[in-house]
């Protein structure tokens, strides 16, 4: 309504415009527009001049309300992402992702609602829905270029964007409230605190209190019609089963090339912790270089191999288009964390009954991605809730109270549930993993007993030049077979020098 | 004029120039300092002298890739693209039978966005499904699908395709410009003797010229900025084959390497200045 109204007023006033340049031939109009702010008339004034000089009073009017609104619509503008606090209760603007067809949306949205009815007529949270994660950090990034950080912010995995908020102070430090409040410290275990400590001790953000691990999903039903009864323990036997299923017309795995080459590098990274401790050290050091090492070209010849057991779309695909190979049946595996499971569960996305065809196993090796072994590259520390710095009083205490408030043992625990993560301090009731989706607790049942290894996934590590240049341009290439596994490794050691170049 | 009226006419043009400088001017003069510096948006502009400039001529190994499709692109731009918007014009100006409904299908394609044209290309192009594979395939022109988009030897023709023989703007302001050149010029040429082509030839076209011009910096601009399309189907790749300055600009500033983007900025400002100035000189070499 209000844009419908600011559109006529600029429609009206471009009317004005062109009358005013229409009347300027003979310089009457001109010169009552004027006078009329001078407050002169003249005695040669025609019927014809009193018109206009009608409208032209509805002109500055409609010019004046026009600024006051051009001002409003700037004021609210610039707190869209800001916080407005009145004397009643303080508001607390922030963009979000996990909204919308999110699998977490609605846990989450339930969540907002639990705070806002707690604190009602103190506090109230409104969420602006940025669907999809890419699209809220390049928003954040956006905003933070602005000077908008939002007042309550998550970093997701971009340890650049990480480094600058770092460098810059842009964070709330929680070090104090922590201390002053243990009960809201013991939700979160030693470990995920000491992780999200800056060097000097500062708490750069709050932990989310739980931890999961990424592993392979399979199609069992594909499987079983290729013939194969388990998951493959071993690499040797995951290729057997790759030529099996490819015997039998089935593409093995959903990969994809755009992005970041998420599930294709989740692949690389599992294949590197499986590789001993070079592997498993390299996959731990920050912005790594050394891309040419014969255990990283061995891993991209893995990956070349790996697209000749592809759907011919991996190849310039996106995730999107990897999961739907998985949902719909083309492609009998897919690697991807514990958050997948509720859109196989539900028959709009994956089909009906889709859930119960579905494996979760570790990657070849007894290896697992992430979970609470993995060390995080030191001097980045790692947390999922940041509070900004540039805010009143009012406002951090709504944000603060938002933290403590999603750090109850009872919150962590409804959330953790909704994503099948596990929490990290919070005592966990005795049918948890019951209350877990089977094919999750399938993959705990396995990381507890068989695990041998976790390793840290690729997006924690690798830089951005790395991840969201080089992969993206080259890995098609490398797939096709129109470079070799050594070029593709001198292209990525390349991308990573010029990373290093421009810190 | 009287010189009191033109008087009035700047002040009447004082807030349209007053808001071209502020949103125009000053940023281009910001783009063109900062492209000296270290910047990253947040903090304070660090000078480097010609850092980024050397950078982008020695270590980018986009850089020359994106040149040089800039470069054909524009020269696609003026050899096929604008000639075909063209000829559609003139012959859509003959009024055949069904002309409006052609001319109509024709500008279609204008109208719909490119972030819509990217995922309607990435299907035709998709090497599972795609529209192209499944033709050609039928036609017993291809055995296996090809990746056109992903596949080095391929992905620049792709991309191509998806925008040199849409040319219905330039059709559109052709059209509106022949419409608008009086009957009586046609007929006395009718009366002469003279055939639609020549009609075409030797007086819609050099009646053209202005309108021609227009279309070819229009279209050369587009050329050089070219960027939606490309970075929602193969965002440059592969190995840059299909890459563009501005591409690469966006690259760098998702990085908080503006100063670096900027460097770009003002080679695609001085790129677009080069390539209107030779349009408009060529086009006044021929009205000479």
């Amino acid at each position: 309504m209000f844009l419908g109204q600011t559109l006529r007023l600029v429609q009206m006033y471009r009317t004005r415009v062109h009358l005013c340049v229409a009347s300027a031939d003979d310089g009457r109009y001109a010169r009552y527009w004027f006078g009329i702010h001078a407050g002169i008339t003249g005695p040669d004034v025609s019927k014809e001049v009193l018109r206009e000089m009608r409208y032209s009073r509805f002109s500055i009017t409609t010019v004046l309300l026009m600024v006051l609104l051009g001002g409003g619509l700037l004021y609210s503008g610039g707190s869209a992402e800001t916080a407005q606090t009145d004397a009643a209760e303080t508001k607390v603007k922030f963009p979000y992702f996990i909204v919308g067809a999110h699998t977490g949306a609605a846990e989450w949205g339930a969540q907002i609602q639990r705070f806002n009815e707690e604190y009602d007529g103190q506090y109230e949270l409104i969420i602006e829905e940025v669907p999809g994660d890419q699209n809220y950090i390049e928003k954040l990034k956006v905003l933070y270029g602005a000077d908008q950080l939002p007042a309550i912010y998550e970093l997701k995995t971009d340890p650049e964007f990480t480094k600058r908020i770092l460098d810059n102070g842009d964070f709330v430090d929680l070090k104090p409230f922590y201390d002053a409040e243990p009960e809201w410290r013991a939700s979160f275990s030693d470990r995920e605190l000491a992780l999200s400590a800056t060097e000097d001790g500062r708490i750069f953000g709050q932990p989310s209190g739980m931890t999961s691990y990424i592993g392979i999903y399979y199609n069992k039903e594909l499987f079983a019609q290729a013939g194969i009864d388990a998951f493959p323990d071993t690499w040797s036997e995951f290729w057997d089963a790759c030529d099996a299923l490819k015997a039998e017309g089935i593409n093995a795995i959903a990969l994809h090339t755009t992005e970041t080459g998420w599930c294709t590098n989740l692949m690389v990274s599992a294949y590197l912790g499986a590789r001993g401790s070079e592997g498993y050290d390299f996959m731990r050091t920050l912005h790594p270089t050394d891309y040419t090492r014969p255990l990283l070209v061995d891993a991209f010849d893995m990956v070349q191999r790996l697209f000749q057991y592809a759907p011919p779309s991996a190849i310039g695909g996106t995730y999107p288009m990897a999961a739907n190979d998985f949902y719909n049946g083309n492609a009998a595996m897919i690697p991807n964390g514990p958050w997948m499971i509720p859109q196989m569960r539900d028959p709009q996305t994956a089909g009906e009954g889709f859930g119960e065809k579905v494996g979760y196993a570790l990657y070849p090796e007894d290896v697992a991605i992430g979970g609470p072994h993995v060390i995080i590259p030191k001097p980045l520390p790692t947390a999922r809730w940041h509070l900004s710095p540039h805010y009143d009083d009012a406002t951090t205490d709504a944000a603060l109270a938002y933290l403590r408030f999603i750090a109850r043992p009872e919150e962590i625990l409804a959330w953790s549930l909704t994503i099948n993560a596990i929490p990290t301090a919070v005592d966990l009731p005795d049918d948890y993993y019951d209350q877990l989706d089977p094919i999750a607790a399938d993959l705990y049942e396995l990381v507890a007993n068989d695990m041998k290894t976790s390793v840290n996934g690729f997006q924690g590590v690798w830089d951005s030049v790395v991840m969201n240049e080089v992969v993206p341009q080259d890995m098609p290439q490398l797939a096709l077979g129109q470079i070799t596994p050594e070029e593709f490794a001198r292209r990525m050691e390349e991308g990573a020098l010029r990373f290093q170049r421009t810190q | 004029m009287l010189k009191q009226n033109r008087i009035w006419i700047y002040v009447f043009l004082l807030p349209t120039v007053t808001v071209l400088g502020v949103l125009y001017l000053v940023p281009t003069a910001t783009v063109f300092v900062t492209s000296f510096a270290d910047w990253d948006n947040i903090g304070e502009p660090v000078f480097v002298g010609l850092s980024n400039y050397r950078e982008l001529l020695t270590l980018d190994p986009a850089f020359f890739k994106a040149l040089r499709n800039t470069g054909l692109n524009s020269l696609l731009a003026i050899f096929i693209h604008v000639p075909l918007g063209v000829f559609v014009a003139l012959m859509v100006c003959r009024k055949p039978f069904g002309w409006r409904l052609a001319r109509n299908f024709y500008i279609l394609p204008n109208l719909i966005s490119n972030a819509a044209w990217a995922i309607i290309y990435s299907f035709i192009f998709n090497p599972q499904i795609g529209l192209l594979n499944e033709i050609l395939r039928s036609l017993h022109l291809i055995e296996t699908p090809i990746n056109w988009l992903f596949n080095s030897d391929s992905a620049y023709f792709a991309i191509t395709l998806t925008w040199l023989f849409y040319a219905g703007f330039v059709t559109l302001i052709t059209t509106g410009e022949i419409l608008s050149f009086p009957e009586e010029l046609r007929e006395s040429a009718r009366i002469d003797g003279a055939t639609d082509r020549q009609i075409d030839l030797y007086i819609h076209l050099p009646m053209l010229r202005s309108i021609i011009s227009t279309g070819l910096i229009l279209a050369t601009s587009s050329a050089i900025l070219f960027f939606e399309r490309i970075y929602f189907l193969t965002e440059g790749g592969p190995n840059n084959s299909t890459m563009t300055l501005p591409v690469i600009q966006f690259l760098n500033i998702s990085r908080y390497r503006y100063g670096y983007a900027n460097s770009i900025a003002v080679i695609l400002i001085l790129v677009g200045i080069g390539a209107i100035a030779i349009i408009n000189r060529i086009f006044r070499i021929a009205r000479d």
